[in-house]
């Protein structure tokens, strides 16, 4: 690509045209040349240095181009039309790389291509007529997720929070689970620290993903310009691959770092401001964006572009200009509460505000039934907490409410290098809601939740077992009742997956935590280290409590609550009413 | 009034747009007396120019007013000059200088500015730029074209 950026490419497009301009006035990134008649808007022109730019706007005097040089040009540098619209190339030789916006390898030791075909990175989103209802499941492998906001393939879900509660961690589990499943990833990271840029290209690196995923990055020291046009070209890049047949997942991280930018540039372009010095078209600049995500039809069948853009809050504040403005165009969004973060939740996924528009309609009957469910149980629960903190004396029905409702929100912490199957999400999450493990602690019952996601990664009889009931049943009560009758079968087959794997597992167990206050990444869940110091000691070992739990040793070993529930006892009825 | 037919070149509109310049500092500072002498020191060889301009639009160097609306007009019409850039393999001397711009003038636009730069790399013929349009008739693109071409058949 080098040769691109030659002073012989930029006489060529001299001669090519026959037009040339000369840098008149420069307020980086934009810049005013003066010549170019016939420039128009979003044609790339070449400096004489060898960097590139786009016509912006063009008037009879002068016209207004966004550099993507990393410095100033300078004034008097001659300019060239290229004839064309930016263009981006793209093709199969992106998969495993890291590129700009343009297209570029981030690593001169890394060169990318040979490409074939060139996209212009503006184009008109496809109408209804070339679009499908969403009708497939995309499965995150984060069971909180899963369960309580279910996703879809082609659904546009925004994912908000504040700095540091787990929007990436969260971003690169689904991307490691969609890659897994064949999906063609794409990160899009804008204006980034290059140390960010790494950790991601490091996790794709240690998962093996370079044949199903790939990087366009823009990192924070690069020219606005080259920032602003990171999205349009992750999603030009996206189209390319939803064209040939694959189905696409787009994570868009993040996009008020972007509209900062646009903003930025669009000042400098003396565009009037608007509110909070945003121009007026910043939810056109992200609406035509995400409008290109969806579910495609095409002669072999529906094909998705499912985009996941990131906006970033500041102190939980979800009604901020542009996060609304987000939250409208697309459609539902997960948001990560820095609260919950704190409480030691991990994720820190707040369902109670998040919103999935599309993704039910994907569920099946055991996954809508368990949802519905989930969230009329865990509404109850909420409700019971607050009461609690009137310290009224507990009847045993409240109890067993908050006994469960702190298992379940257990359950949902997981590990952000982990991912959850879902048959195997379903199945333990029935075991606990039956009461397999009523007569545990909390964090008894995650050692023993642990030791099967353990045995069930690499027991191909647990995973058929649990996919077999899962498929076989026909609503989540079903589930449920079957569960319950043959609970003795199922730890049967639960606890021999899980022998065999101690069996393989004991030469290499390590004792020593991988910190050393026991978290891994900051995460306080109960590491496998526990679980195997356990096994070695045959005593219980507790390393850390996710979720403050209100309730006594004894009312934690009695029935819990539920509606379905085959056998009840008189309090948890009067818990559940 | 057109300014420009007495400018001519690129360089000499460069100086002129510096001399406006240092002299609208000067008489922003000026509280009365000679002003003659600041357009002297500010214009140095330029001033025979300027002394023929001010005589021929009837102004008195005693009179500011009119100076300063005389020096708007002037820059107004110096920034707004059209650029002819030929770029030739040679020097030319005054006279050939001369005879170009008159060419240009009488043939193209009285308003023209040529701007001259050399490049010996041309080997022959010129380089023009017009207002953004951009022609190239040097003998270096036609030795060019003839070796891709020639190297094309090898």
């Amino acid at each position: 690509m080098s040769n691109i950026f030659s002073k012989e490419k930029f006489e060529e497009s001299l001669k090519n045209t026959g037009e040339v301009g000369s840098v008149q006035k420069v307020s980086y990134p934009i810049c005013y040349a003066d010549g170019l008649p016939s420039a128009f808007p979003y044609e790339l022109v070449m400096f004489e240095t060898g960097e590139f730019g786009q016509v912006s706007s063009a008037s009879p005097d002068y016209v207004e181009i966004l550099s993507f040089s990393p410095h100033p040009i300078d004034i008097g540098a001659r300019v060239a039309r290229t004839g064309k619209a930016l263009e981006v190339p793209v093709g199969e030789a992106l998969l495993g790389t890291s590129v700009d916006p343009l297209g570029r390898s981030l690593y001169k030791s890394k060169p990318v291509g040979p490409f074939s075909e060139f996209r212009g990175i503006e184009t008109v989103p496809l109408g209804i007529e070339h679009r499908e209802k969403i009708t497939e499941p995309l499965v995150t492998g984060v069971s909180i997720v899963d369960m309580m906001v279910p996703l879809g393939k082609g659904q546009r879900e925004l994912v908000i929070g504040d700095r540091k509660t787990g929007k990436s961690s969260f971003l690169l589990q689904t991307l490691l689970n969609q890659a897994n499943q064949g999906t063609i990833c794409i990160y899009a990271a804008i204006g980034k620290k290059k140390t960010d840029i790494r950790h991601i290209e490091a996790f794709l690196e240690k998962n093996n993903l370079g044949d199903r995923s790939f990087i366009v990055a823009s990192s924070s020291t690069d020219s606005a310009g080259i920032i602003y046009l990171t999205p349009y070209a992750a999603m030009t890049m996206a189209e390319y691959f939803k064209d040939q047949g694959k189905n696409v997942l787009i994570i868009l991280d993040d996009l008020s770092i972007h509209a900062k930018f646009y903003r930025e540039i669009s000042l400098l372009g003396k565009n009037f401001p608007g509110r909070n010095s945003y121009p007026g078209d910043i939810f056109y600049t992200h609406g035509r964006l995400v409008e290109r995500a969806g579910n495609f039809k095409t002669p072999n069948g529906p094909v998705s572009i499912t985009c996941l853009p990131v906006a970033e809050t500041v102190e939980g504040d979800i009604s901020g200009y542009i996060q609304t403005n987000l939250m409208s165009m697309t459609d539902g969004h997960v948001y990560f509460d820095k609260d919950l973060f704190a409480q030691g939740r991990r994720p820190a996924v707040n369902f109670f505000l998040s919103v999935t528009r599309v993704g039910r309609q994907t569920q099946t009957s055991v996954r809508s039934g368990l949802n519905r469910e989930l969230n009329s149980f865990l509404t109850l629960h909420e409700k019971t907490q607050s009461f609690v903190h009137f310290g009224a004396e507990l009847s045993e029905g409240v109890k067993t409410t908050l006994a469960m409702g702190d298992k379940i929100l257990d359950f949902f912490n997981q590990q952000p290098d982990k991912i959850l199957d879902l048959n195997s999400q379903i199945i333990l999450f029935c075991l606990i809601w039956i009461g397999t493990w009523n007569d545990k602690t909390t964090t008894d019952t995650r050692v023993e939740l642990v030791k099967i996601m353990r045995a069930y990664e690499k027991s191909d009889e647990l995973q058929s077992l649990f996919k077999k009931y899962v498929d076989e049943a026909t609503d989540f009560n079903a589930l449920l009742g079957r569960l319950s009758t043959e609970s003795k079968l199922v730890l049967d087959a639960i606890d021999a997956a899980i022998a065999a794997q101690t069996g393989r597992d004991e030469p290499e167990i390590s004792p020593e935590p991988e910190s050393a206050n026991g978290t891994t990444n900051g995460t306080p869940l109960v590491p496998e280290e526990a679980v195997n110091q356990k096994e070695i000691e045959g005593q219980p070992q507790v390393t850390a409590t996710p979720v403050q739990n209100n309730v006594t040793e004894q009312a934690q070993q009695t029935q819990p609550s539920s509606q379905i529930q085959p056998q009840q006892t008189d309090s948890q009825e009067v818990a559940n009413g | 009034m057109n300014y420009l037919a007495e400018l001519k070149t690129f360089e000499k509109v460069e100086e002129i747009q510096s001399s406006i310049d240092t002299l609208r500092l000067r008489l922003s500072g000026h509280s009365g007396g000679n002003i003659k002498q600041v357009f002297e020191n500010s214009f140095g060889s330029n001033f025979v120019i300027f002394e023929d301009l001010l005589r021929s639009q009837g102004i008195n160097f005693d009179d500011p007013s009119k100076v300063r609306t005389f020096l708007d007009e002037l820059e107004e019409q110096v920034n707004a000059a059209k650029h002819v850039e030929l770029t030739l393999a040679y020097r030319p001397d005054d006279s050939a200088k001369g005879e170009l711009i008159n060419w240009l003038h009488k043939n193209v636009s009285e308003d023209l500015v040529l701007k001259l730069s050399y490049d010996p790399s041309i080997v022959a013929g010129a380089r023009i730029t017009y207002r953004g349009k951009y022609a190239d008739y040097t003998s270096r693109k036609k030795l060019d074209d003839y070796f891709k071409e020639g190297s094309a058949h090898v």
